[in-house]
This record gives C-alpha cells, sequence and structure tokens, in this order.
C-alpha cells in the first residue's frame, strides 16, 4: 500500500514538473523545472530497487548535466521566448499532439503485465554485470564519451581567419 | 485485495513522460528547449530498462541505464557547443531559422 502510495506520489511529481519543462517560457524556469523531473525519476529508481542507478541519475544528471545547461542559458542571457501565433503553428501542434497521443497510447496498450522480481541493485552486483558481460559496451562508451569532449572543444573553437 | 503497483505502470508512465518530450521537441523554438526536451524523452527510456530490468529480475536493465546517461552526457556536451557555435553566428537560436550550419549566414 505504501509502495503504490510513493509511485503515485513520484509519479505525479515527475508528470507534473515534465509538462513545466516544455510550456514555460523562460529557459532558466524550464532548467530548474527538469532538475525536480529528475529528481523525482530518481525517487521512482530508488522505489524499483534501483538505487545505484538513482545515485548515479542525481550527480550525473541533476548535477553535472543540468549545470552544463544552466551554464549555457546564462552565458547565452537568453531571453524567454517571444510568442509569435503563427497560423500553420495551431494546426501542426494539434496534428502532433494527436500523433503522439495514438503512439503513446498504443505503447500503454501493449505494456507485458507481470508482478517484479526481486533485483540486486547494489554497486557490486553492477560493477559484477557491467564489467562482465558489458565489458566491451562499457570500453566502447568511453571512446564516444571521449570523442564528445574533444568534439566539443572543436566546436567551441574560435575560427581563425 | 490491495492495488498492487507493477513494472507496468513504470512503463505507462515513461510513455506520457515521452510523448511530453516529443511533443516539447516538436513545438518548442528554442534550440535549447529542443535539447531539454531531447532529454526528457532519453530518460523516459531509462526508466523503461529500469522497470523491465525489474520485471524480469536482470540486472542488465540497470546497466543499460547507466550507458544511456553516458550517451546523454555526451550529447549535451556537443549540442550545447554546437548551440554556442550557431549562438555566435546568428545571435539567436530559434531552429525555425537554422537551416545551414555553415559560417555565413
Amino acid at each position: 500500500m505504501l509502495g503504490s502510495v510513493l509511485f503515485y506520489f513520484g509519479a505525479a511529481v515527475l508528470l507534473v514538473s515534465a509538462v513545466f519543462v516544455i510550456s514555460a517560457k523562460s529557459p532558466m524556469r524550464s532548467a530548474m523545472a527538469l532538475i525536480v523531473a529528475l529528481c523525482a525519476q530518481a525517487f521512482l529508481y530508488v522505489l524499483l530497487d534501483a538505487a545505484f542507478v538513482a545515485a548515479m541519475q542525481i550527480l550525473v544528471y541533476a548535477g553535472a548535466i543540468m549545470v552544463l545547461f544552466t551554464f549555457v542559458i546564462m552565458l547565452l542571457n537568453m531571453q524567454p521566448e517571444h510568442q509569435t501565433q503563427r497560423s500553420l503553428l495551431s494546426l501542426s501542434r494539434l496534428g502532433g499532439g494527436i500523433g503522439i497521443g495514438y503512439f503513446v497510447w498504443r505503447i500503454i496498450g501493449s505494456v507485458t503485465h507481470g508482478e517484479g522480481k526481486d533485483v540486486e541493485g547494489s554497486v557490486l552486483a553492477i560493477g559484477k554485470v557491467l564489467l562482465g558481460d558489458y565489458l566491451f559496451a562499457f570500453e566502447a562508451i568511453s571512446i564516444v564519451l571521449l570523442v564528445a569532449v574533444l568534439g566539443a572543444v572543436v566546436l567551441g573553437l574560435k575560427r581563425l581567419a | 485485495m490491495e492495488f498492487m503497483v507493477t513494472p507496468a505502470h513504470y512503463v505507462m508512465l515513461a510513455a506520457i513522460l515521452f510523448g511530453l518530450g516529443a511533443f516539447g521537441a516538436l513545438t518548442r523554438r528554442s534550440g535549447l528547449m529542443l535539447l531539454m526536451c531531447v532529454e526528457l524523452m532519453l530518460n523516459a527510456a531509462n526508466l523503461v530498462f529500469v522497470a523491465y530490468g525489474k520485471l524480469y529480475g536482470d540486472t542488465g536493465g540497470q546497466v543499460i541505464a547507466f550507458f544511456i546517461m553516458a550517451v546523454a552526457a555526451a550529447e549535451a556536451a556537443v549540442g550545447l557547443a554546437i548551440l554556442i557555435g550557431v549562438f555566435r553566428t546568428r545571435l539567436n537560436l530559434d531552429v525555425d531559422d537554422l537551416t545551414s550550419l555553415r559560417d555565413e549566414v
């Protein structure tokens, strides 16, 4: 009983803050709402016995990535978007909303039901799987991160005339 | 008979979260908002992986969530660097006007 109350609490916080992310006019308010959404999702990870993923969610997502976002918003001194109502915009919004709604409805209809099993979420269990079955992917993702860092530096360099 | 929360509920929540992110990515015009909505969609995928890991009792779902976090970090770093480059030449981030990534406007 307590588990379902906690789930619906976390889900409500997540969905409300996600709606705020996509509807706030100011980018800074969106970023702050996104931090709340990421923390609510970390809460849901704890309910799914994934404590280490939850800790990494807070550290990497709500910490590092969102610091990057807020830094860029402040650096560029982003102003709230000016609303220019284009005539086609509301129609495309309606069409996109209907299409996405249908997509979500089909996913919800095709979900595999069943009771959750016990799963190990400790650092030890994850480390054994990460450096066992997923060793190649673990090494490959480090190269992805290296390439991303190099790419960001190259893109950020001022072009020499 | 009390109501149980199963991993299926988490997957349905993730589907709604993905839909919200996709709607935001389609309708917002700022490039920064686009990246934030992509983050929402990646988080929905993460939630599905962890929920199905719980359903099948497999730790692999949580391990894949780490890989998605790493990919999201790489995407944010490169995407924000591109946005700063775009802002240097155009002084705004409106993706509707963004038809070329080259220097000349």
